[in-house]
């Protein structure tokens, strides 16, 4: 209820946070009517969404209410309170649902966009054209808003503060402040797009028309604030280019609203937000349209909570996971396999075709074939199984051509015998040189990770028993090959290593991480299950309960039922990942994030791997915020841990230290973390700068006494 | 200055074979083995006495490896368990623990050793034709893989699980004839005659026990990879047939052991380290007999091996000192040696590789290895073609991993020390020798006498 309240407040910016919300009311408060009327317009709208029984999440939210917000300060700041408009109010606010609700099922549902504030343009744009036919109905506008106090600060300042004011129709500098003070708390990097943005806008005006700056500053300034923290930082993640396509978003709004005022002044209507919302839809669409989503990088994957943790979320998978993190690629065969040519390698991997991969078997002398005989059924590799790379749908096949004799290629038939399969929209997988024989697998069929799609051979371009894998943007055989790297790799050695994401070099031995179901069975956070912990830090002891849930999208979480903290988990194939941690840094869940963020389901001897931890939980409040402003231009790397697992009897113990970093700007850290066959979770520790925090998850016998 | 005084022998006509080659046209050369992993045998002998057992951590982990390595090429889901049997030495186990193997014991005693080292009860499989009632409840409760022998031991397992009100998942022994090798059908239920489909029946329609496995072990020492072949597709034919028709899922396939180590064979003819099948050779025969599952990957069930002569077999070594020189009555050249058929029962099965541990020269002629023991049975080897050997000269039994540190027995004289080196040289002591104190320990005279 409450929330529902005060995030209709805060989704104005684009946020989820009550506090944002609770100042964003509190600012309305200079303007009693506005605070009043905006109240009960807010109320009103989450009323009528509740007794239509309308999504209650999306109530929650504030998705209804913040159009039912503006539609209610809109009649306040152009109509004069009387009994006529009451009507006409309260059968604008239950239209405002309406049309939410239509708007969010047509154009969220099939375009996946969202709905901005059309609903509330829709609303009153006939209400401002239909207003001087109504009896009793007369305007506010003459009315000057009078500022209670009076700075002076330097023009642009002033007009900044105002266009922020006018986003809830109080184009004033004290309800600005409020304002800005409200976006500060929700995010640094907003705050710095809205400066951008408005500044950009001011200097395209001053340079190219000639326009009253005053009338700018209230009337139109808020779409190129809103435009900017949008495509800067809501809907693509924030970094150097979203900023660019922000700023031109900011210029192409500009344009927009001088092209529209002139038509709509016809009507005698203002434009108010429309130049906003037609902006976001259409850069937002077309940018969809990329068959490469990078650069910027658009926010689709997860659950907004803005900026900085779409810029924390998005470095983090980068640095953990790789650049293909949405779909992860595994290596296509079984056991460990030599890669004898790499990206770019010397002899076939050039020009288009540069980011290829060639692999083999060898054995510990490193020979690839049985010391008798020039057969092709020598070498090591010949006809063991070849694996699809990820779940996807075989869309190429061809399986008649021969296997050459050792040492004579076949150019004519370049690509040998070779499956493709699909793995998403602009992501295709290629194994070629395969041996001939009946398919596996059909055009058509679909393969899940790892089913066996074809026998290693020597066909087409090879002269010796080999296999050849590439990713390409296009189903067409040969087409030119795009960046590929695989996923949870073991790079062979003195110390196998463990890497989230590698591109395998010419030499190197690799295999897939296995998967040891004894030791998946450590892995237990039963959906509904609580788990009750007992923290001691120093003399200072609690006691947490955590739940595991899953929520509407299969998002697996932990949340601590005690402090404010959560976190996402998965169950991979073969790894155990924690995602994300948020909320309270003294919780039980931070050091079970902190202490095994990431764990495969193997425990091969001296088997080690490192991830990088979000080096921001680790800093003070003060360190937090300076880099948050400087974040997205400076990709900036997270907290290296390195991790040993270790299975003892029942427990699997994961063991991990901070790499030796420069000691002033990386704390140093140690954990444990022991997870239990059958049991799961079961304790753990995290020391930073020698300050220890023990946590013991508690028998049930505990729990009974 | 003195010579040292060679001492008389009493002069014999010896056919003089040094060098020459045999009839595949190698040379008949004898190696000296002078040092193991880097430790001189002498050192070795002279530190912790003779005889001496020495199993190499090194060979060890890299049979292992090897074989996993093979494995993993092939086939996705699969797990090596340790047969206890063939070498239950704490920290031989400990070894095979830490690269990952499961434990597989066939008696009580084994599956207590096995939790005594601190292996969980869900990572062993209990085998074998006599299961105890405590074992299986022990077993049942602890999630361990148990897989039933006979009809008695079913409807005993029903009545410890019906006790403990739980359906645990087991497996069933299966044995069947094969072209190359005996059928070992005193073992498990027959496929052939139908008694497997029997108890499949009997154990699904009492409801108390649900079959998720199926076991078998064609035999041991088994030359023929093609035997592997044709055992790995009648048992996946057989677990597809029951997926068929009963609609019961498969998990696991355990194809027992059985791989030949480098060891030869009394019957063989020729030597072990020429014809004993490769690693690659038996998981290659192993990998198309899988292919009979023909089903997605991601159902496949796992595939265990209890390998263990072929991974530790290698990694032993029996050392030796010479006591006396001999001649028998018809001229043969004997060799007393302190050590004997009870610390290597094996001998009795194999033609060991024996080489001395320093430089050697003097004319080849045939010659019979004798133990210790004053009992006309206590022979290493009867006949073998050898240099002379002084009394105290070092001799190393090769290939002695595998049986003989379990099946060795305190027989006239005591069980030496064992020691294992490291991957990084280090050796210490495994199991110590044995004292009297350790024999009367358990000894009582009643007062009566």
């Amino acid at each position: 209820m409450l929330d529902s309240f005060l995030l209709s407040y805060s989704q104005i910016f684009f946020s989820r946070d009550r506090w944002v919300g609770a100042l964003m009311f509190a600012a309305t408060a200079s303007h009693p009517d506005l605070f009043i009327g905006g109240g009960i317009a807010v109320l009103l709208t989450n009323l009528f969404a509740r007794l239509l029984h309308l999504s209650g999440e999306a109530i929650r939210v504030g998705m209804y209410g913040y159009n039912g917000l503006l539609v209610g300060l809109a009649f306040l700041y152009f109509f004069k309170a009387n009994l006529p408009l009451l009507v006409i109010f309260l059968l604008a606010i239950f239209a405002t649902v309406l049309i939410t609700a239509a708007l969010r099922a047509s154009l969220g549902y099939y375009l996946n966009l969202p709905v901005l504030t059309l609903p509330f343009l829709l609303i009153i744009f006939p209400v401002l054209s239909a207003s001087p036919n109504i009896q009793g109905m007369s305007s506010n506008l003459k009315e000057g808003i009078i500022s209670v106090f009076q700075f002076s600060f330097p023009e642009i300042v002033t007009g900044y503060l105002k266009s922020l004011g006018a986003i809830l129709f109080m184009p004033d500098v004290t309800a600005g402040f409020i304002l800005l003070i409200a976006l500060l708390l929700f995010s640094r990097i907003a705050t710095l797009l809205s400066f951008i943005g408005f500044a950009i806008a001011v200097f395209w005006f001053r340079w190219m028309f000639n326009f009253p700056q005053e009338h700018l500053y209230a009337s139109v300034g808020f779409n190129f604030i809103l435009i900017s923290i949008a495509m800067g930082g809501i809907w693509f993640v924030p970094q150097k280019s979203s900023f660019l396509l922000a700023g031109s978003s900011v210029l192409f709004c500009a344009l927009l609203w001088t092209g529209s005022a002139r038509l709509f002044s016809s009507f005698g209507l203002p434009v108010l937000i429309l130049p906003f919302n037609l902006t976001l839809l259409t850069f937002l669409f077309g940018m969809r349209q990329r068959t490469l989503d990078a650069r910027p990088k658009s926010v689709v994957d997860f659950e907004s909570s803005g900026p900085e943790s779409n810029l924390i979320h998005y470095q983090t998978r980068i640095m953990r996971f790789g650049s293909h993190f949405d779909h992860p690629i595994s290596l296509p065969f079984l056991g460990i396999w030599t890669c004898t040519q790499g990206s770019s390698g010397p002899f076939t991997h050039q020009a288009f075709w540069e980011h290829g991969f060639d692999f083999e078997v060898r054995d510990p002398s490193r020979r690839s074939n049985k010391k008798e005989g020039h057969e092709v059924s020598n070498h090591f590799c010949y006809k063991l199984p070849v694996l699809a790379c990820a779940d996807g749908q075989v869309i190429k096949v061809i399986h008649h051509i021969p296997d050459n004799p050792i040492g004579e290629p076949n150019p004519k038939e370049n690509w040998g015998n070779l499956v493709m399969v699909q793995h998403g929209p602009s992501l295709f997988s290629l194994v070629c040189h395969l041996a001939a024989g009946p398919p596996k697998f059909r055009e058509g069929d679909f393969v899940r990770r790892g089913d066996i799609i074809g026998l290693c051979g020597n066909s087409g371009r090879s002269s010796t028993p080999h296999l050849h894998f590439q990713l390409q943007n296009t189903s067409r055989v040969g087409s030119p090959t795009i960046h590929g790297e695989f996923h949870e790799v073991v790079l062979e050695g003195e110390i196998p290593l463990l890497l989230s994401a590698y591109v395998p070099q010419e030499g190197d031995r690799v295999r897939n991480v296995r998967r040891f179901q004894e030791i998946a069975d450590h892995f237990a956070f039963p959906i509904g299950q609580n788990i009750s912990l007992t923290c001691r830090s120093g003399d200072r002891e609690w006691n947490e309960e955590v739940e595991s849930t899953i929520d509407l999208y299969g998002h697996l979480k932990l949340i601590s039922l005690t402090r404010k903290a959560l976190l996402h988990f998965e169950y991979k194939n073969s790894v155990f990942t924690i995602f994300d941690f948020e909320g309270c840094r003294d919780s039980a869940l931070f050091i079970l994030y902190a202490s095994a963020p990431r764990v495969p389901y193997e425990s091969a001897e001296n088997l080690s791997f490192y991830d990088m931890l979000s080096l921001r939980s680790f800093l003070p409040v003060a360190k937090r915020i300076l880099s948050d402003l400087i974040s997205p231009f400076f990709s900036r790397k997270g907290l290296r841990m390195d991790y040993r697992c270790e299975l003892k009897g029942c427990d699997f113990i994961i063991s991990g230290s901070s790499s030796d970093q420069n000691p002033s700007a990386y704390p140093s850290i140690e954990t444990k973390a022991i997870f239990r066959e059958g049991r799961g979770w079961v304790g753990g520790h995290l020391v930073q700068n020698k300050k220890k925090v023990d946590v013991t998850r508690l028998e049930s016998e505990d729990l009974s006494k | 200055m003195d010579q040292p005084k060679t001492s008389y022998e009493k002069p014999v006509l010896v056919k003089y074979q040094n060098g020459s080659s045999d009839k595949f046209g190698r040379l008949q050369a004898i190696t000296p083995m002078t040092h193991i992993d880097g430790w001189p045998v002498q050192d070795l002998i002279e530190k912790y006495g003779s005889p001496l057992f020495v199993f190499s951590e090194r060979t060890m982990v890299h049979k292992c490896r090897e074989l996993k390595e093979l494995l993993a090429l092939r086939y996705p889901k699969f797990q090596l368990a340790w047969s206890f049997k063939t070498n239950y030495l704490n920290a031989i186990c400990r070894v095979f623990d830490r690269e990952g193997s499961w434990a597989e014991v066939v008696s009580e005693f084994e599956f207590e050793k096995a939790l005594r080292l601190g292996i969980p009860s869900s990572r062993i499989i209990l085998n074998g034709p006599y299961k105890t009632e405590s074992a299986l409840e022990r077993a049942l409760k602890g999630g361990t893989r148990i897989h039933i022998d006979h009809f008695d031991e079913l409807s005993l397992l029903e009545k410890v699980a019906d006790r403990l009100g739980m359906r645990p998942e087991v497996g069933i022994r299966v044995n069947f004839s094969l072209s190359s090798v005996p059928n070992w059908d005193r073992f498990g239920f027959n496929l052939e005659n139908g008694q497997a489909s029997s108890a499949v029946k009997r154990l699904t329609t009492g409801k108390r026990l649900t079959l998720s496995g199926l076991h078998c072990h064609i035999g041991t020492f088994v030359l023929d990879p093609q035997a592997y072949r044709e055992a790995t597709a009648k048992m996946a034919l057989f677990a597809k047939q029951l997926c068929d028709e009963m609609g019961l899922s498969i998990k696991w396939i355990d194809l027992g052991g059985g791989f030949a180590s480098t060891n030869t064979l009394h019957s063989q003819y020729l030597p072990g380290n020429q014809v004993t099948p490769s690693f690659s050779q038996y998981v290659e025969a192993i990998a198309e007999g899988l292919e009979n599952l023909n089903g997605p990957t991601s159902e496949l069930p796992l595939l265990f091996l209890e390998t263990g002569r072929a991974l530790i077999d290698e990694a032993g070594y029996l050392l030796a000192t010479v006591q006396a020189n001999k001649r028998l009555s018809d001229g043969r050249r004997a060799v007393v040696v302190d050590t004997g058929i009870h610390h290597l029962i094996t001998s009795l099965w194999y033609r060991h590789e024996i080489v001395p541990a320093q430089e050697f020269n003097g004319t080849f002629e045939p010659t019979a290895i004798f133990g210790p023991l004053c009992m006309n049975l206590d022979v290493i080897r009867a006949n073998i073609l050898y240099p002379p050997l002084k009394v105290g000269d070092r001799l190393v039994i090769k290939t002695v991993g595998a049986y003989n540190v379990t099946q060795w027995m305190q027989f006239i004289t005591l069980r030496p020390n064992v020691v294992m080196i490291s991957r990084n040289g280090q050796c210490d002591i495994i199991r110590h020798k044995e004292t009297l104190d350790h024999l009367v320990a358990l000894e009582e005279v009643p007062p009566w006498i």
